[in-house]
Order: C-alpha cells, then sequence, then structure tokens
C-alpha cells in the first residue's frame, strides 16, 4: 500500500484517471446483474405450496433470462392484504401480488360473474370456463393497468355448520359467515332467506367460540388449516362458488421485461399455475380425510336438495349484476356456459 | 468488520488463550487433548494387549457387559451432561458434523435399551434441534435458483422433527403411561396433558418444538396444523412450571406462534409481544433467541428500523453463558445474515 503512496503517478493526481473508468465498469459489471427486480407480494405462508410455488416461478424466471430478472417473493402478507398490494402495485411499491379473484374484482368488477353462486357446477366446467374468459379478463385488467400472468382454479367454497344442514332450510337457521361481504351481497343473501354475518377473517375463529357465528362458507383447506371444523363440524357438501386466483404484475413492471422473453416467462408461469390448481384440489381432499379422522361429518346432499339450493341463490343473487358485477362479463360466462353444456359437458 | 466476523473472531481468541491457558503441550499428536503426553515408542504394544484382554472380557462377561456398557452410556447422552456438551460448544460447524453420528448412536441405543424414557428424550431433542439449526434454517437462506434444494432439505427438516417429535411422545407414554393413547385422539388430548407433571417439563418442551418446527417446513400439513393448538398449550404449560425453562426459550416459539398463522386463530401481535418481555427478563438478556424471534414480528410489521434495533442486540450478546454458547452463535450468524439479506425482507427500505 505504502508503495503506491510513493508512486509519482498517484502523487501528481493523475492516478484517479486510471482508477474512476475502471471502478465505473465494475460498479456496472455489479448493478447490471440484474436489470430488472420483480417484488412480488403474497398472502400464502411462507413454506406452503403456493409459497413454493412462487418461489419455483422466480427461479424459473431467473433461468430463462439469465439472472437478468429477479423476482424477490414477499410471503404471508407482509406486503398486506390484497387490497393492500393492489394499491402498492399501484404506486410502484410492489411489481406483482400473488391472489384470490375476490380482490380482482376491486380492480374489474367483473371478474366474479365466473363465481357466482351455484352458476359454475363441476370442476371441468369451471376450468372450460376460465380458459374461454381468460383473454376477456386480461385485456380488462390490462387496460387498468395489471397484466396477469397466470389464473389458477383452486377449489370450491362448501358450508361448513355447528348442526347438520341437509337443506337450504337447515342452513337458514345458522349465523353464517360470508367473508367480509359487501352490504349489496349481504342483502342478498338475505333476500334468500339466510342469516348472514360480514366479518374480517381474523375474527372468524373468536366468533365461533363466542357463538357470533355457527356456519362458515369456505374450502376445506381453511376449515381445516384455520381449525374451524372443531366448532363446525358438519361439511354440507355442496359446491357453492369455485375459488380461483391468479398472480398480476403491473402494466408498468410489465413493459420492462425484454419483449422477446415475454412468451417464455409466461409458459413458466402457466405451468406454474397448472402445479399450482393440482396441488390446491390434492390438499382439500386432503383436509376433508384429515378432517374426517379428527370428526368431521360430510353430508352430501341429493339432486334436488342441490337445485333448491340454486334456485334459491340465482332468484336473489341476480340483483348484483349491474351493481356489483359487469353485466358484459356476465352474459359472456352465460354463453360460455352454455356452450360448454349444450356440447355434453357439465353434470 | 461485521458483527458476525466479531463475533467469530471473539469466539477464536476466547478458545485460543484457553489452548494457552490450559498449556497444551509441544509435541502433542493432532487432536489431542491438551496437556496430553507425546506418544511414546513400545506404546502400542501395551494398547494392544488391553485389547486382546478386553476382547476376552467381552466374551467372558456376555451380554452382561454389554448392558452394563449400554447403560453407561445411556446415562451419558441420557442425562443432562450429554446435552451440556453440546450447548456450550463454541463452534457450530463441529456440532453440525458431530450431530448424524451422535443421532445414528442414540437410535442404536435405543434399540438396546428402548424402555429408557431419558435416552428417548435425548434422541428426541436431538433430532429436533438437528433439523432446526442444521437442516431448515439453512434451506431458508437458500438463494431463489436453489428452490428444488430448498423443498427438498424442508422436507428433511420435517422429516427429522417429525422423528423427534415421535420418539419424544415415546418418552411421555414411558413416563406417563397410557399418554399415547389419550393424545391421539382429539377428544382427549387434554386429557393426556393433565397426566403429565412439571418433572416432565423437558418432554412437553421438545414435543412442541417438534410440532411446531414441522409445521413451520410445510404449513399446510393438515396433521401438523391441528396439533399446533396442543403445542401452544404445551408451551403455556412449560412457562407456567417454569417461567425461567432454559432461560425463556419456550417464550420463543410462543412469539414465532402468535406472530403466525396463529394471529388467525385468536392469537396476535400483543401476545407474541408479551411473550417477547418475559422471555427476555427470563434469560436476563443472555440468550439471542428472543430478539430473533422478535424481528419476525418487525418483519410482519415491516418495521426495518425495530428489526436492525432487535438484531444488533442480538449481535451484542456475549457468548459467555456456556449453556447458551452454541445457540446464541447459531443465532449471531442467522442475525448477520438477516441484515444482509434485508431487501428481501422488506418492501420498502
Amino acid at each position: 500500500m505504502s508503495s503506491n503512496v510513493t508512486d509519482p503517478r498517484y502523487r501528481t493526481g493523475r492516478w484517479w484517471r486510471r482508477v474512476l473508468p475502471a471502478l465505473a465498469l465494475a460498479l456496472c459489471c455489479t448493478t447490471g446483474a440484474t436489470a430488472l427486480t420483480i417484488k412480488l407480494g403474497s398472502v400464502a405462508p411462507a413454506n406452503s405450496p403456493w409459497d413454493l410455488a412462487l418461489r419455483g416461478l422466480a427461479a424459473d424466471w431467473a433461468r430463462i433470462s439469465d439472472g437478468e430478472i429477479e423476482v424477490k417473493i414477499f410471503p404471508g402478507g407482509i406486503a398486506g392484504d390484497e387490497l393492500d398490494m393492489i394499491r402498492k402495485m399501484r404506486i410502484g411499491q410492489l411489481q406483482a401480488a400473488a391472489m384470490t379473484a375476490i380482490s380482482f374484482n376491486d380492480i374489474y368488477p367483473g371478474i366474479l360473474a365466473i363465481a357466482q353462486p351455484m352458476l359454475v357446477r363441476t370442476d371441468d366446467e369451471m376450468r372450460y370456463i376460465l380458459r374461454e374468459m381468460t383473454p376477456f379478463f386480461n385485456e380488462q385488467l390490462e387496460q387498468r393497468g395489471f397484466v396477469p400472468l397466470m389464473w389458477a382454479p383452486i377449489g370450491w367454497v362448501k358450508f361448513f355448520a355447528r348442526e347438520p344442514a341437509l337443506t337450504a332450510d337447515d342452513l337458514r337457521r345458522h349465523k353464517l359467515w360470508v367473508g367480509a361481504a359487501s352490504p349489496a351481497v349481504l342483502r342478498a343473501w338475505q333476500r334468500a332467506g339466510f342469516n348472514p354475518r360480514a366479518m374480517p377473517l381474523a375474527e372468524v375463529i373468536t366468533a365461533l367460540q363466542s357463538g357470533g357465528l355457527d356456519a362458515v362458507a369456505s374450502s376445506p383447506s381453511a376449515a381445516a388449516h384455520l381449525q374451524w371444523f372443531g366448532i363446525v363440524p358438519h361439511m354440507t357438501d355442496v359446491r357453492f362458488t369455485p375459488l380461483f386466483g391468479a398472480v398480476m404484475i403491473s402494466k408498468r413492471a410489465w413493459q420492462r421485461v425484454p419483449a422477446d422473453l415475454r412468451p417464455r416467462l409466461l409458459r413458466a408461469a402457466e405451468m406454474a399455475a397448472q402445479r399450482v390448481s393440482e396441488r390446491a384440489y390434492e390438499l382439500d381432499d386432503l383436509a376433508v380425510l384429515t378432517m374426517q379422522a379428527h370428526g368431521l361429518q360430510v353430508h352430501e346432499v341429493t339432486a334436488a336438495v342441490e337445485q333448491e339450493f340454486r334456485d334459491a341463490i340465482a332468484r336473489n343473487f341476480g340483483d348484483l349484476i349491474g351493481d356489483e358485477i359487469d353485466p358484459v362479463a356476465y352474459d359472456l360466462v352465460l354463453d360460455k356456459i352454455a356452450a360448454y353444456r349444450a356440447r355434453g359437458g357439465g353434470n | 468488520m461485521t458483527a458476525l466476523t466479531a463475533a467469530t473472531a471473539r469466539a477464536d481468541a476466547v478458545t485460543r488463550h484457553s489452548a494457552a491457558r490450559r498449556g497444551a503441550r509441544p509435541g502433542a499428536r493432532p487432536g489431542a487433548r491438551p496437556g496430553a503426553r507425546p506418544r511414546r515408542p513400545g506404546r502400542g504394544v501395551a494398547i494392544r494387549l488391553l485389547c486382546v484382554l478386553g476382547c476376552a472380557a467381552v466374551v467372558l462377561a456376555g451380554c452382561s457387559l454389554d448392558r452394563l456398557a449400554t447403560r453407561t452410556v445411556t446415562d451419558l447422552v441420557g442425562g443432562q451432561g450429554g446435552g451440556d456438551v453440546f450447548a456450550s460448544e463454541r463452534d457450530p460447524q463441529l456440532v453440525g458434523d458431530a450431530l448424524p453420528f451422535a443421532l445414528k448412536l442414540y437410535e442404536l441405543l435405543l434399540s438396546r435399551a428402548p424402555d429408557d424414557p431419558g435416552l428417548h428424550l435425548a434422541t428426541g431433542r436431538s433430532f429436533v434441534a438437528y433439523a432446526n439449526a442444521y437442516v431448515q434454517r439453512p434451506a431458508e437462506q437458500m438463494p431463489v435458483t436453489e428452490i428444488d434444494l430448498r423443498i427438498s432439505e424442508l422436507q428433511r427438516a420435517k422429516l427429522h422433527y417429525v422423528r423427534g417429535r415421535d420418539y419424544l411422545l415415546a418418552g411421555l407414554e414411558l413416563r406417563h403411561p397410557g399418554f399415547a393413547e389419550l393424545f391421539a385422539e382429539p377428544d382427549s388430548t387434554g386429557e393426556a396433558l393433565a397426566m403429565v407433571n412439571a418433572e416432565s417439563i423437558d418432554y412437553l418442551y421438545w414435543t412442541a418444538a417438534a410440532c411446531l418446527g414441522a409445521l413451520s417446513t410445510d404449513p399446510f400439513d393438515m396433521e401438523l396444523a391441528i396439533t399446533a393448538p396442543y403445542a401452544a398449550k404445551m408451551l403455556h404449560m412449560v412457562v407456567d412450571w417454569d417461567e425461567r425453562y432454559q432461560g425463556g426459550a419456550a417464550h420463543d416459539i410462543l412469539i414465532r406462534y402468535y406472530a403466525g398463522t396463529a394471529t388467525l386463530l385468536g392469537g396476535g401481535m400483543e401476545r407474541a409481544e408479551e411473550h417477547f418481555v418475559r422471555a427476555v427478563a427470563a434469560s436476563g438478556g443472555k440468550r439471542a433467541g428472543p430478539y430473533l424471534a422478535m424481528a419476525g414480528v418487525a418483519v410482519s410489521r415491516q418495521d426495518s428500523g425495530l428489526f436492525r434495533s432487535l438484531l444488533g442486540q442480538a449481535l451484542a450478546i456475549e457468548l459467555d453463558v456456556a449453556q447458551y454458547r452454541l445457540q446464541n452463535t447459531l443465532d449471531q450468524q442467522y442475525a448477520a445474515w438477516l441484515l444482509d439479506h434485508m431487501e428481501d425482507l422488506f418492501v420498502e427500505l
């Protein structure tokens, strides 16, 4: 070190002319290693199948882009709940988020057309309708500044009740949690003769314990994971409404992704969606088996009872179309369902 | 110099100082204990003779000697002393390298002494400690490009947690006959726990650590999720019996429990904070664990200032308390890693 100081080149001040370009080059190499960082938020717990699937997608994107794109996953809701994440994407704090369809409706009030209660009937029908609706939904979301990277059906909402709910009337006797529903949705439930309660997820267990609730509309995985089934141990096995999720990126961030990479990145996302969907259905099946081993009773419903639920719902939830759900999307969904069933699908 | 390198350098200096103080003899064999005499010519003959005599004694004594040897080693590893040898170690890598052998040794001993609850405890807690410190934590530090390895290592961690849990439950059954059957049925789990008294505190602590550790590697494992509230109940029993148990280590787990998915199970950040205060008080501020657990709460709140402050306090802890030395060293390494990776934990920095 000391020899450098005594070197005439350093003493005359010319040394910086040699050092600075090298330093600049080194900095370029360092910062250029990752040209684009995408912060992706998710409410899925760390190490859960959804979290690992997102990390797998991040690894795929790093490989496809030769390290040019780094996706940082923020799991477990540390980037906020789903509506917080949408807000953060709008102001650029987050670039992407994985979320459920309910939150997407906040961006475009047409996504939930596909999840109207008792409208879509089977897994195959759900996959078909979602696939058919994807171009329309993508266009609507893109117009609003968001680019969906993947869509995935992830199961069904069913009813878990304190007492057996073998008919719609049985369920009407329960105080039923219907999520953080809007006043319009609550009114629809009430018109259908049910006794709905809306509250945040975190308050459900306390309400179940205190008697403020005695039934929940939930996926089997959630009922098991959140320990609800111990209090509401009767599952009505009716496919009430399909659940699906998606990963979105802000249009601003997507435009920074090199255009030639986008098709391969989207293909990787589609593969991840398929894995997520398969795993979600497996987990729901496993959840039911596990809960049954711990006291859950599963009540199959007859076709007549299913039709009774459908009639009660269809009559009363129709008013939401227009107020809460874009009628264009709803009509399109009805057309797709009709086409699917005309081909012999469904049931 | 980072705090981690400072801590490591401090540990190295202490090691050198201790060796010098004990006066290692010049010419001592590599790996020989300090103070050992150099090997002398002709000594090998004596050793071989002793071996022959030893073998003959084994043949003559037969199974009784075998049982005696098993009993002796079992007492060594099953007693508190076995754990202290690991807990006070300054070199985490040495422990990490030794643990797999120790785990298999414990299992070998268990095959000879299956009715020894202490050996079940030693085996169970070693599996849990190994899964946590040497499998899960490194897996969670892997870069995103190593996702396949991360997944397989998390599966390994879960395997070892569950294995540890099963040994511990078997130990509880030996100490409290009938426990296992009651514990297996959800309706009677509370009844099973009511059978356990404070003398089984170690078993409860490590069983709870095993259950919740396994769940953290796979939060959607429904069987594990269902046991989580019982695990929390065990930890509450531990702190009710002994608030200062292992310097408040049960509080560390409760911090994570209430700050994690338990928020949706009626827990919450306030309870996490309460256990943090109690953990620090119980350890007299001598363990890094509470600060590290609370740093997880800071991540949930996206409070980077609190995060830095907590990890700074974790790194400032001296490694002078022998019983916490290994865990503190591991925790300080992890704290330094977390500080270096804050951009992966905080959306806005």
